[in-house]
């Protein structure tokens, strides 16, 4: 690369130019929906860029009062449940005022309350508690059963309660995949007949074989029930990794104590109605000022019917404690703007929450239109974060995010002339339409989607042919082409026969391999984890995971002697993919196992004709197949999903915004699993189009998608882009043994090649390809191999010097210095320059004695600025 | 001893004594012929154009090697003639592999290779499809390569069209376009108007079918936002339209009914952009509207079960000619084939390839819905023909039988309209409490770790206990059937017989004083444990056959396949050992005729054809007579 000190002052000043679109007005706003709602964003941002941010000064005022919950259950003398008292104050904001309310109770004799935030039963009947603050009043009404004497003990209640709130069954202890110490219990009691039988039996837990390990000795001792290691240890009485978890004679030793002298029982008649069939947490959703407290609260709906406060049978963690702390009673403390998950984990139960705090609250928030179901759910979380989203995106951020994001390609000159100059209110909307029309938009997509469905040679090894590859990449062409249903799609690839594109992924790995990769794929969670143990972190079981595979146990080859492939088959003699005879078995307790659904239903006779094709429709008819699917297309245009990573939902992890995650899979399934309506929807957004430029309220906003956050764009696409910049197409060669030798057709884009791993190139081998051995999850790092490739390689610097380039055609049309300027913008770009730049780069440009290598310098400096490598 | 008239029978004992003979490459004696006098056979590697028209007349370019003395060419017909123009050296076009291999051996050196000019007249009334021909030199005869004769107007390509769009060379259908692609990443782009409606034909057939596989596509030029010169694609097949021994390799076909009429282009290309200088191609474009009644209905569409491109069908084959047989092909016995037709006459022609006769008279039974399930089976008497159809994906046809302790029975399976890998069918017999006994998937262990599975067309099985059994047909992928997806199965006692009798060769180039080792395989169907002779009829004269010794190989490595009777048959080996007496005269092509008669209890059965080689004899002082006829045939041109 010629790096004279001329050429890099004109680098330099192009990249400072180059941060234009996050910091400057280089991106005037020049368009309106044609709606008639009021947009109060722009004269907010107005405000705020001209220094008078629209901050709350005075306190605000307390506008209503609530508490919950609003019909308290008490079964039983001296029963007890904790309550909340809410306020709704001015700003929007509700705020836990139980503290500073003063609480009265209709019928004293029947309920006293405690500490301010419990009531207890003290004789059955209906009672009313009233809250009063500041001139406000509410009312709550409890109501006090009568109780059976005694209720029948359940363990995974009681004990299974006490290990989870005091920690001995997390993950990081004895819930760990291994246990710790040779004792083994279930994560969070999911599983109270494994962990009887390790504390009431003994012995030592093995991953591999379900038999104890010796010597085998049980820990409790109902001889002398003070001497059971279950008190010794975490009263460290004896010696205990995990250190004191409750002290001796404190309540949860006497509740085990007490189980052991009468002989350690597991479960007496009806424990089972004693379950919690389902828990809530309360408040629903907690915004939080920054030093502001919140009491969290925890109700069970127990499997006979009845309510319980469940508050303290619960073990609380933050994910970010200098976000959010929580004490172990469950009481929040916001430290710091941003958003932290609260996860409550209680016996066979966990609960994450997402909690918001606030920087500064807006007086006078806004009204923001919004254009669809998106921005209603987005804008709402905004305003509850008293964040501003950013202004509408100009035309020109619009136009090149859109091209990018649909067919992952710039814009040509003239159509971005053609669209800056056009007044038509609809443009956007027309131009999404015609792009989703488009040839490339069916070449970028199938791209899109060959990441997560994983077309490579090296994801079809050892068998691996590029026609095998190709034809799969073929299958994935026609879903996207014909727009055909995504669950339609999803049921041809998990039931594949014969040698159908879609047959081709199956062709590479164990059945287990293939099911959790289906199971991640369509229903967004990784299954993985339950091969060797019962899932560490959601209740599932291993041999659920054993029983789901089962439905690719019998997954085999049909050899085709007549062409370079294997046909694939269900073959009911047994004969499965690597020759196991047996059905599929539990490695660890050596059983056979039947296909069942995830939710325990085996297969009906109809169904056992055909297993897979009735787990393709059990998945696809399934809640976690809408939410997953609409995620990942989410993801592909936003760069980060819902839930992140794309593929690993779980209750400990759970979405951003998760009313918008069920409004747009309820969306999805009413419109028929229609991809393109899905992308049009989230497309058509005022969220989608919110300029990249942020606001002072927004600044440190990731998650909320309050203004359009630079991605880099992918490797392909950045190639594309080099290329079409400077007019050189990028000829690919084969590497592969089944390519060498062989050559793309001049013109193939780098999104069209089939296969990431196929042909020769350095661009993409020094920008990273997609590992598609397994479903890849791109990275965008810089690292020193990129950093020579744009000093040195080819990609950089033959495609300047290039005879019959985009320069070389400008030079000979006999364009002036500005024109080439002004084109050169508006093909990397997608904009006009500005004056300063035009009239920067014109004064570089004439300095220098050789105006091809000035031009050459100046286009090598756009495809490298931040502002070209960048979709904003 | 009449050359023509001779015959020999072999039994397969070995004869020992015969092995004394000495075979080509080794030490001459003194009446033999020096490998240095000897010149090596003509290797024919290529042809451009692929064919040419009925009745027409054609200039064909031929590379190859050892083609600097050709004098001659053969066809399989008296319908095509030809006249060698021109001999000329071109540069190597061997693979840079083998190239760079050749280089580093100091020992071997790429031969030379040749580019002969061959002017070709064909009669009109010259059958269509393809025929063998081949070029015979002092050296001998050629290799065949196939040459396709067609009814449609010629197209040669213009050599202008290599990569862009816009280049692309209007046709007017039908045609038949000849082609080449030898650059990488070549394109070859056609253009025609199409009308409304109309449902149009388009086939490649590869001239170099192990290295160039064609892909073929079908574009409509509308152009995009980005790209005014943006063509659309509407279908794409780079598969062949038929999977089997005769079916053409890398032979793409489909067929697409256009919902407007307009400008379209259907381009070739190589698939992956692998090319070489032999990729030479036919395109065969034409109307469904000017195919005849017959040839429509031999025109299947192939089924999908998903749904596919709006208009496009892949399309089993195109009609006007039948390339999955050669235009003159002798009959060959298939035991195993899909395609072999099961009817009456199969029985009696299994019967005469041995002296064993069914007892009993086999009845055909057509399938009659419903079906589905052991309760709703149809009821046969064994030998039964079984005719029926997978009317739908997931459909499962039911028959049941009857049979005594120990009976054998043979299930043979025929696909007439779908053949494998579209249709596959599976055939499963249970007993009454649904096991599994017998089922045409026959599994083989590949690698130490790999096992696959080979879909049968005929399996047997000896039934152990007496009683009620049952035959289920279906899809094996559940996911494919229509009216297309009828089958045959004859199930019938097994009557052991002489299976199939494999021979390599195809011709045989012999110096006078030379000897040629051939080796024959007989398959002994469903126990056949006689004698099988073989016999050769017209061999050129001064030429001898004998029995030769059969080398037992040794075994090395791990034998990983698994034979199973059920599958597969016992072989025989025996080798034939062809000599040409030292006094032979040179000969021009001799069509000898391999023929073979099972023997059981030492009573002879039916004489049947099984295999026609070329023939030809050579003399080594006649090498210069034949350099000075060649030199006068160029010189007349």
């Amino acid at each position: 690369m010629k790096t004279s000190f001329i050429s890099r002052k004109i680098v330099s000043t192009l990249l400072a130019l180059s941060m234009a679109p996050l910091n400057s007005a280089v991106f005037a706003q020049t368009h309106r929906f044609p709606s008639g709602d009021r947009d109060e964003t722009a004269e907010a941002s107005v405000q705020l860029r001209a220094g008078k941010a629209p901050f709350q000064k005075n306190p605000a005022r307390l506008q209503e009062l609530r508490i919950i919950p609003q019909e308290i259950p008490l079964s039983g003398k001296g029963a007890a449940h904790s309550f909340l008292v809410m306020g709704s104050f001015s700003d929007g904001l509700v705020r836990d005022v139980t503290s500073k309310c003063k609480l009265t109770i209709s019928h004293p004799e029947l309920v006293r309350v405690e500490e301010k935030r419990r009531v207890v039963a003290l004789s059955s009947g209906t009672v009313l508690l009233k809250a009063e603050l500041s001139g406000r009043a509410t009312t709550a009404s409890i109501r006090i059963e009568s109780a059976p004497e005694k209720e029948p003990f359940s363990f995974q209640r009681e004990i299974g309660t006490i290990l989870t709130r005091r920690g001995c069954n997390a993950s990081e202890c004895h819930g760990g995949v291994k246990g710790k110490g040779g004792f083994k219990l279930s994560l969070d009691a999911l599983y109270p007949e494994e962990d009887y039988r390790w504390i009431v039996q003994g012995g030592r837990y093995q991953v591999l074989v379900a038999e104890a390990k010796p010597p085998v000795i049980p820990r409790v001792d109902v001889k002398q029930p003070e001497e059971s290691l279950l008190l010794l240890k975490p009263t460290l009485t004896v010696p205990h990794g995990g250190g004191q978890r409750f002290e001796d004679g404190s309540k949860d030793y006497q509740t085990i104590l007490e189980w052991v002298r009468k002989r350690a029982p597991f479960d007496e008649p009806g424990a089972e109605r004693r379950r919690a069939e389902r828990v809530e947490i309360h408040p629903a959703e907690v915004f939080l000022e920054r030093g502001e407290s919140q009491q969290l609260l925890l109700t069970a709906q127990l499997v006979s019917g009845r309510k319980e406060d469940w508050t303290g049978r619960v073990r609380f963690s933050s994910n970010n404690p200098d976000v959010v702390e929580v004490t172990p009673d469950g009481r929040l403390q916001a430290r710091s703007p941003g958003e932290a998950v609260i996860t409550l984990r209680t016996p066979g139960h966990v609960i994450s929450k997402r909690i918001g705090v606030i920087d500064r609250v807006i007086s006078n928030y806004p009204r923001i239109p919004g254009r669809n179901l998106i921005d209603n759910h987005v804008f709402a979380k905004l305003h509850k974060l008293h964040i501003l989203p950013s202004e509408l995106s100009s035309d020109s951020e619009f136009l090149r995010r859109i091209c990018l994001d649909l067919t992952g390609m710039l814009p040509p000159s003239n159509r971005v002339r053609e669209f800056l100059q056009n007044k038509d209110p609809q443009k956007r909307d027309r131009l999404i339409q015609t792009l989703m029309e488009s040839p490339e938009y069916v070449d970028y997509w199938t791209f899109r989607f060959s990441d997560p469905l994983r077309v490579a040679l090296s994801a079809v090894t050892p068998y691996s042919t590029t026609k095998a590859a190709q034809r799969y990449s073929e299958w994935i062409r026609s879903f996207v082409e014909l727009n055909k249903a995504y669950d339609q799609m999803a049921r041809e690839r998990i039931a594949a026969q014969g040698s159908d594109g879609a047959s081709r992924h199956f062709r590479h790995q164990l059945p287990s391999e293939t099911m959790a990769e289906e199971v991640k794929m369509f229903m967004g969670r990784r299954l993985d984890c339950a091969q060797c143990h019962n899932h560490p972190a959601e209740p599932w079981s291993q041999n659920q995971f054993w029983q789901m595979t089962s439905f690719f146990g019998r997954l085999g080859y049909i050899f085709n002697p007549f062409m370079d492939w294997v046909l694939v088959v269900d073959i009911s003699t047994g004969t499965g993919m690597f020759g196991a005879d047996d059905p599929v078995t539990n490695p660890r307790t050596k059983q056979a196992v039947q296909p069942a659904f995830l939710n325990g239903r085996g297969l009906t006779e109809d169904e056992q004709k055909d297993p897979r094709m009735a787990l393709a429709k059990w998945m696809t008819s399934h809640p976690y197949f809408a939410e997953a699917a609409v995620n990942r297309i989410w993801s592909f245009i936003f760069g980060k999903g819902l839930v992140e990573p794309v593929d690993d939902f779980r209750s400990t992890n759970p979405p951003t915004h998760p009313e918008l995650l069920q409004a747009l899979a309820q969306d999805f399934r009413e419109h028929g699993h229609d991809v393109r309506h899905l992308i049009r929807l989230i497309v058509q957004s005022r969220t989608y189009q919110l300029s990249a430029v942020p606001n002072e309220t927004n600044r440190n906003d990731k998650l909320n998608y309050s203004h359009a956050l630079p991605r880099r764009l992918d490797t392909e696409v950045l190639l594309d882009a080099i290329s079409a910049v400077s007019g050189v197409p990028e000829l690919f060669e084969g590497r592969h043994r089944t390519t060498a030798g062989g050559r793309e057709p001049l013109g193939v884009r780098a999104v069209q090649l089939k296969e990431s791993d196929s042909d020769l190139c350095s661009f993409l081998d020094a920008y990273g390809r997609p590992d598609r051995s397994a479903i890849p999850e791109r990275d965008h790092k810089p690292n020193l191999v990129q950093a020579l490739h744009r000093l040195a390689g080819s990609t950089y610097t033959d495609k300047l010097a290039r005879k019959g380039g985009r320069i070389d055609q400008l030079i000979q049309s006999g364009a002036s210095d500005r024109d080439i300027i002004q084109e050169l913008i508006l093909v990397a770009f997608s904009r006009f320059p500005t004056g300063t730049e035009r009239e920067e780069l014109q004064k570089k440009i004439g300095a220098r004695a050789l105006r091809r290598e000035a031009l050459e310098d100046l286009v090598w400096g756009l495809i490298n600025s931040r502002e070209f490598v960048y979709n904003h | 001893m009449q050359s023509d008239s001779w015959r020999f029978t072999c039994y397969f004992a070995i004869c020992v004594a015969a092995a004394l003979w000495p075979v080509a490459g080794e030490r001459p004696t003194a009446s033999q012929p020096t490998s240095s006098e000897l010149r090596a056979e003509p290797q024919l590697v290529s042809i451009f154009p692929l064919g040419g028209r009925q009745g027409s007349t054609f200039r064909l370019e031929i590379r190859g090697k050892y083609l600097q003395d050709v004098y001659d060419s053969w066809f399989d017909c008296q319908d095509l003639k030809g006249r060698i123009q021109n001999i000329q050296k071109i540069e190597a076009t061997e693979e840079p592999a083998k190239k760079a291999e050749a280089d580093s051996s100091k020992s071997s050196k790429l031969p030379t290779e040749y580019l002969l000019s061959l002017e070709i007249d064909t009669a009109p009334q010259t059958l269509l499809g393809a025929h063998q021909f081949r070029l015979i030199s002092p050296g001998g005869i050629s290799n065949a390569l196939l040459l396709q004769i067609s009814s449609e107007p010629t197209v040669l390509k213009n050599q202008k069209s290599k990569q862009a769009v816009d280049e692309k060379q209007e046709i007017n259908p039908p045609a038949a376009i000849y082609g080449k692609i030898d650059e990488r990443g070549e394109v070859d782009y056609y253009s025609f108007l199409a009308s409304k409606d109309e449902e149009w034909l388009f086939e490649i057939r590869s001239g170099e079918p192990s290295t160039f596989d064609p892909v073929l596509t079908l574009y409509e030029p509308l152009g995009s936002w980005f790209d005014p010169t943006r063509v659309r694609r509407l279908a794409m097949n780079d598969e062949p339209q038929l999977y089997g021994w005769n079916a053409p390799r890398n032979a793409p076909c489909l067929s697409y009914q256009f919902s407007r009429s307009g400008r379209y282009i259907v381009a070739v290309q190589a698939f992956a952009g692998l090319t070489n200088p032999h990729c030479s191609y036919q395109l065969r474009v034409l109307r469904r509207a000017d195919l005849n009644a017959k040839e429509k209905q031999s025109c299947v569409h192939n089924t999908d079960p998903w749904p596919s491109y709006p208009g496009e069908r892949i399309v089993k084959a195109l009609p006007a000619v039948d390339f999955s047989t050669l235009a003159h092909n002798s009959d060959q016995w298939k035991e195993r084939d899909f395609l072999r037709r099961l009817d009456a006459a199969r029985v009696a022609a299994i019967s005469s390839r041995t002296l064993n006769a069914p007892e009993r008279s086999t009845t055909t039974v057509m399938e009659r819905e419903p079906n589905d399930t052991p309760a709703q089976a149809l009821s046969i008497t064994v030998p039964a023909l079984l005719e029926g159809t997978i009317e739908r994906p997931g459909d499962f046809d039911f028959y049941k039988f009857k049979v005594e302790a120990g009976e054998g029975l043979t299930f043979e399976i025929e696909t007439p309209e779908q053949p494998p890998y579209h249709f596959m069918p599976n055939l499963v017999v249970l007993d009454t409490q649904g096991k599994e006994l017998v089922n045409n998937l026959y599994r083989r262990k590949s690698l130490p770790d790999r096992w696959y599975n080979f879909l049968e067309p005929k399996t047997v099985y000896r039934f152990e206990q007496a009683g009620e059994y049952y035959v289920q047909v279906r899809d094996l992928t559940l996911r494919k059937g229509d009216s297309n997806f009828r089958y045959r199965i004859l199930v019938r006692q097994q009557i052991p017989h002489m299976g199939e009798v494999k021979i390599t060769e195809d011709h045989i180039s012999l110096y006078a004083g030379q000897a040629r080792r051939v080796s024959v395989t007989v398959e002994q169907e469903e126990g056949f444990d006689g004698d099988v002779t073989l016999s050769v009829d017209n061999l050129p004269p001064g030429v001898q056959l004998f029995p030769a010794a059969e080398l037992t190989p040794e075994e090395t490595g791990v034998a990983y396949e698994v034979s199973n009777p059920r599958y597969v048959p016992k072989n025989q080996n025996v080798t034939l050992m062809f000599v040409a007496d030292p006094e032979a005269p040179a000969s021009r092509p001799y069509t000898a005729e391999v023929k073979a008669r099972a023997v059981v209890g030492g009573k002879p059965g039916e004489l049947k054809a099984v295999k026609q080689i070329l023939f030809m004899v050579m003399r080594p002082e006649e090498k210069a007579a034949q350099e000075k006829t060649s030199e006068t045939v160029a010189q007349k041109k």
